[in-house]
């Protein structure tokens, strides 16, 4: 009883500690001019030692700061909108928002993590979305490719991003349409000396390689974030360790023809039970992806949309941080993998946005080991049907956009202290 | 009896016929498939109508992937007629997808067996041996075949195809250039080598074979220069692709393809100096008597590359070329040098404090001597219309020799050659005129111009007129004209229209105050600063509480920056920004303000302060943006 006592009369000076001064309350939810660049305020924050209060599920997951004028500044210089409160204010939102009835929380966010994104070093003809979003949120990371991971230098990082890559070594399975253009010869050959340099015969041994490398990662606590095709080629890879499932033009030789009944659907953190598409003519892997990528789809963007889920801030704060939005259905966008079929998923996922009334799952979470990941498919949220070539989306014109919102979700959520759990 | 893709032995070069259909491992593969369905259909039906049905389903196994039946099938085929070419490739391909490498292998060597002279063979064998992981057989078995076929075209070619697709790219390098030293033809394999060397990022070697095409097909350089464009958009590609052919061009410097080639990369990478160089001996080896150098000197100015394309029509006129080319060469020249004067001038203006507008420029009143020595050259011609329409621009908008300008415009408009210049000539007589002050002149200049004139020129002769007008106090006219443009949203000059049309509805209400402003306006066109200064003042002072005074003010504070006196300028911004508070310019006097404190205070900590009040006073202003830009630039986040 005296535990308790104690344990209550701390939060309660917490929360006088946290609310005894001005704030700056940037709001996330359509009075937000810049909800991209506002991430990268709090981000910004937090890598001055700051520390920001994510306010779960209240006026779109807005943030509160404390009041200082480098920081108001750094709002109007990145055109982010914000609010000066008063400490009396301040102290009312905290108690709206710990309020037992309302679906709000507050999360704290300490520590700025330290972000990675696995990219080849080469050019590539597409865009990464992710990289896109931090770039414009002014989020630094660093760049990795498979010598760091191989290596373990994951362990320096918090996060770690993946994009349009292909774990399988089929180089994206472009080999249909894109056989003889210079990009894939050059990426096909830097590829292969890469893969010998570090000690691998194959490419898909080594890609291999590198998903359990990355695998570890998370198990060691990390905190992994992929997007479309890197999702399902990445549990394809880890599926199929030690079994050959590609053609010839990829690894020069025929793939086992036992490769199919050869899956280890135990050693994946998000599908099971997939099949395979083995055909080097096809562009798409697996039946994981819906629709499928080939023939391409054909698809109304007008009616296309996924709704996210609604968790409780206060019991499932993980799924929460990461479904923050203005909006609570989005609109849609494809990509080599434009969707997770819902039979093919674990059922120990957490799904935390669909296509309503399909089997598409859009965006899903999950723990592996200590840590965590999070796959969202499709390539890019602002332009629904990116083509390799096609020039990169100027964000400029997107500030607001829901789609961009759930990736920076992502980079933030790592910051959070955690809690005490309630029981 | 035989049947299927094997012919025997013999043709016209003493190889195998079979050779003659394998350009290529894929390409066997589909004519086989393909002669299964003409030839075996017909052989088989004249026979075994049985056989035929086993070798289509047999086929069909493949396609559905199940290859382990599909080799049964062909197995038991290869039972009844062994060396049926058909059946033996079937059985062949369900193996190797079955990575039964070893039954592949013996299956392969037990029809050598019988026919030894189809060495394709062996290099299929060598191919099995490296998947089976026997690389020391598989490299002897590839030599076996260069050894004892190098000198087949065909043959390297698919030894070396069997590398790549085992990955083997050096492999299949090194076998290629064996081949062709075997072959001693030093263009075979340039295309095969050359995509090799670009796919390892061998670019300097990539483009050495390149070379080697040129030089067998020169007519071929446009084919050549998009296949190096595939590499060249890349730095390192570029540089080595340029080291390479300079190489060249030491060995062999007559070749033209050669230097055109080299002046292609140079001007890729903006190297128009190097591009001038190969230009100039291209137009020397080829007796092009300075057009190959003009055509060069006219891309430089459209690039607005000013100095070599100065250096290019200097050359170009050396080189004394025919006709009217040696005319169009000077007006180049001269219009290359007239950017460069001016560009000069602004540079010299960046970095200089206290010039003034009225400045002459020597380097200016060279290029005026070029175009008139064109004038006196070719008198009457396209090319002295054109001449002095840029001596008159020159005088106007350069030197502000109005005089000079008016003359030099109307000049044009004399010439019967000048066709829709002399409409162009006459808009800009009009301009000149209102510069002089000589309205009446300006409305001469208007009414010259016939209505049969293009629609564009048309447009502008009427927002003209209707300027004209407001600077006479004749607002109702001016709106009267502005109002068919103003409407005509697919017309250039709507938004202008639309722009001075609700200006002066706007602020017709105060019609003294608005004519007082519109006469300050013509003082600042004619570049009195000072006169248009006090006459801004008076109406601010005179006319305080009309909207059109804090459009006095802040033009006020514009001119004491033309006047060279931004401290005052900053100050008078400031001031408004303080005291107009209602006004829907302070914004745009707070931005001014900022600008100026950066750029002519050049006092960034300063200007950083002031941009940062701008930000925190008008956060939703047009100018925000611009100002966060300038703001990263100032603390060196953007260049």
């Amino acid at each position: 009883m005296r535990r308790a006592i104690v344990i209550g009369v701390l939060c309660v000076a917490a929360v006088v500690a946290a609310t005894s001064q001005a704030k700056i309350l940037i709001p996330m939810d359509l009075a937000q001019t810049n909800h991209l660049k506002a991430y990268g305020v709090a981000f910004w924050v937090l890598e001055k030692g700051g520390q920001v209060d994510w306010l779960l599920n209240y006026r779109g997951g807005s943030f509160l700061i404390d009041l200082a004028e480098p920081v108001a500044r750094e709002c109007r210089i990145r055109g982010v909108a914000f609010e000066q409160i008063s400490s009396g204010q301040a102290a009312q939102v905290f108690a709206d928002v710990q309020r037992d009835e309302a679906n709000t929380d507050i999360v704290r966010l300490e520590k700025a993590p330290k972000i990675a994104v696995y990219v080849p070093p080469n050019f590539k003809p597409w865009d990464d979305a992710v990289t896109l979003a931090l770039e414009y949120a002014e989020v630094p990371y660093t760049k990795v490719w498979d010598e760091e991971v191989l290596s373990g230098k994951l362990a320096e990082y918090d996060w770690l991003h993946l994009h349009h890559e292909d774990f399988t070594g089929q180089y994206g399975k472009f080999y249909a349409n894109f056989r003889t253009a210079q990009w894939y010869v050059e990426q096909q050959a830097m590829f292969e000396r890469e893969a010998r340099r570090l000690g691998y015969a194959k490419v898909s041994d080594e890609k291999k390689a590198v998903a359990r490398a990355i695998r570890e990662f998370v198990g060691n606590g990390g905190f992994m974030f992929a997007m479309c095709s890197a999702t399902d080629s990445y549990d394809i890879a880890l599926a199929a360790e030690g079994v050959d499932i590609v053609d010839v033009m990829f690894d020069g030789d025929p793939p086992d023809p036992q490769a199919a009944s050869k899956l280890d659907f135990r050693k994946t953190l998000a599908f099971e039970n997939f099949a395979l598409d083995m055909n080097p003519y096809r562009y798409e892997y697996s039946d994981i992806d819906l629709p499928p990528s080939d023939p391409p789809p054909i698809r109304d963007p007008n009616t296309d949309y996924f709704t996210l889920f609604e968790f409780s801030a206060k019991h499932d704060p993980v799924p929460t941080m990461l479904t923050q939005n203005h909006v609570s259905i989005v609109k849609g966008f494809m990509g080599q993998t434009t969707a997770f079929r819902r039979s093919a998923i674990k059922r120990t996922v957490v799904v935390l946005a669909e296509r309503d009334g399909t089997e598409e799952v859009r965006y899903l979470h999950g723990n592996f080991g200590r840590g965590t990941f999070t796959w969202y498919s499709g390539h890019d949220p602002e332009d629904y049907q990116h083509a390799v070539g096609d020039p990169p989306t100027d964000l400029s014109l997107y500030r607001t956009s829901p789609g961009y919102r759930l990736i920076l979700n992502n980079i933030l959520f790592p910051a959070a202290k955690k809690k005490q759990q309630k029981t | 009896m035989e049947r299927g893709g094997n012919q025997g032995n013999g043709n016209a070069n003493g190889l195998p016929r079979v050779f003659l259909i394998y350009s290529g491992h894929m390409r066997l593969l589909t004519a086989t498939l393909a002669l299964s369905f003409v030839v075996i259909p017909h052989l088989a039906a004249q026979e075994q109508p049985d056989v035929l049905r086993r070798v289509q389903l047999a086929q069909s196994l493949e396609q559905a992937g199940e290859w382990a039946k599909a080799a049964g099938i062909y197995e038991d085929l290869l039972r009844t007629d062994s060396l049926n070419f058909m059946t033996f490739d079937g059985l062949r391909r369900a193996y190797v997808q079955l990575k039964e490498y070893g039954k592949a292998s013996s299956l392969i060597e037990r029809r050598l067996a019988h026919r030894p002279s189809e060495v394709f063979l062996v290099a299929q064998l060598g191919g099995l041996a490296y998947d089976a992981g026997n690389i020391a057989r598989a490299d002897s078995l590839w030599g076996a075949v260069l050894q004892t076929a190098g000198h087949n075209r065909q043959m390297v070619v698919l030894v070396a195809q069997q590398m790549q697709e085992r990955r083997l790219y050096d492999r299949a390098i090194q076998t290629f250039e064996a081949g062709r030293a075997l072959t001693k033809n030093p263009h075979d394999f340039v295309e095969d080598l050359a995509l090799l060397h670009s796919a390892t990022q061998s670019y300097g070697k990539a483009a050495a074979e390149y070379l080697r095409l040129l030089r067998s097909a020169p007519h071929q350089l446009g084919y050549i220069q998009s296949r190096i464009a595939s590499f060249t958009m890349k730095q390192e590609g570029l540089r080595d692709a340029r080291s390479v052919v300079e190489a060249a061009i030491e060995d062999r410097p007559t070749e033209v393809p050669l230097r055109s080639l080299m002046a292609w990369l140079a001007v890729e990478q903006s190297d128009y100096p190097a591009a001038l160089q190969q230009y100039r001996a291209i137009d020397s080896l080829s007796n092009a008597s300075g057009v190959e150098l003009y055509n060069f000197a006219q891309r430089c100015l459209r690039e607005h590359a000013y100095g070599p394309a100065a250096d290019a029509f200097r050359h170009a006129i050396a080189r004394g070329p025919a006709g009217p080319l040696i005319l169009q060469s000077r007006l180049g020249y001269a219009r290359a040098m007239e950017e460069l004067a001016v560009r000069d001038t602004a540079a010299a203006r960046m970095t200089s404090t206290g010039s003034t507008a009225s400045e002459s420029f020597p380097s200016l009143d060279a290029a005026v001597t070029l175009y008139r020595e064109l004038v006196r050259d070719a008198p009457g011609s396209d090319v002295a219309v054109q001449a002095l329409f840029r001596v008159g621009v020159v005088a106007y908008e350069r030197t502000f020799d109005l005089d000079g300008a008016l003359d030099a415009f109307l000049q044009v408009t004399r010439i019967p050659r000048a066709g829709a210049m002399a409409w162009e000539a006459y808009l800009r007589a009009s301009d000149v005129c209102l510069a002089k002050n000589d309205l009446a002149g300006t409305a001469a200049a208007l009414r010259s111009i016939p209505a049969t004139a293009s629609p564009e020129i048309q447009d502008r002769v009427i927002f003209s007129q209707a300027r004209l007008a407001a600077y006479e106090g004749r607002v109702d006219s001016a709106l009267a004209l502005l109002g068919p443009l103003a409407v005509a949203v697919d017309r250039d000059l709507a938004n202008d229209a639309i722009g001075l049309q609700v200006f002066l509805k706007e602020h017709r209400t105060a019609m003294p105050a608005l004519t007082g402003f519109l006469r300050g306006e013509l003082l600042q066109r004619q570049r009195k600063y000072a006169e248009a200064l006090a006459q801004f003042r008076g109406v601010a002072t005179e006319f305080p509480t009309a909207l059109i005074s804090d459009h006095a003010l802040v033009q006020a504070a514009d001119l004491l920056v033309l006047l060279s006196r931004p401290v005052e300028a900053v100050a008078a911004y400031r001031a408004f920004v303080d005291e107009r508070t209602m006004s829907m310019l302070r914004d745009r006097a707070l931005f001014r303000a900022g600008d100026v404190t950066e750029r002519s205070l050049k006092d960034p900590a300063a200007a950083l302060k002031v941009y940062d009040l701008f930000l925190e006073t008008f956060p939703h202003s047009l100018y925000v943006e611009e100002v966060r830009i300038r703001i990263r630039r100032l603390r060196g986040e953007v260049s």
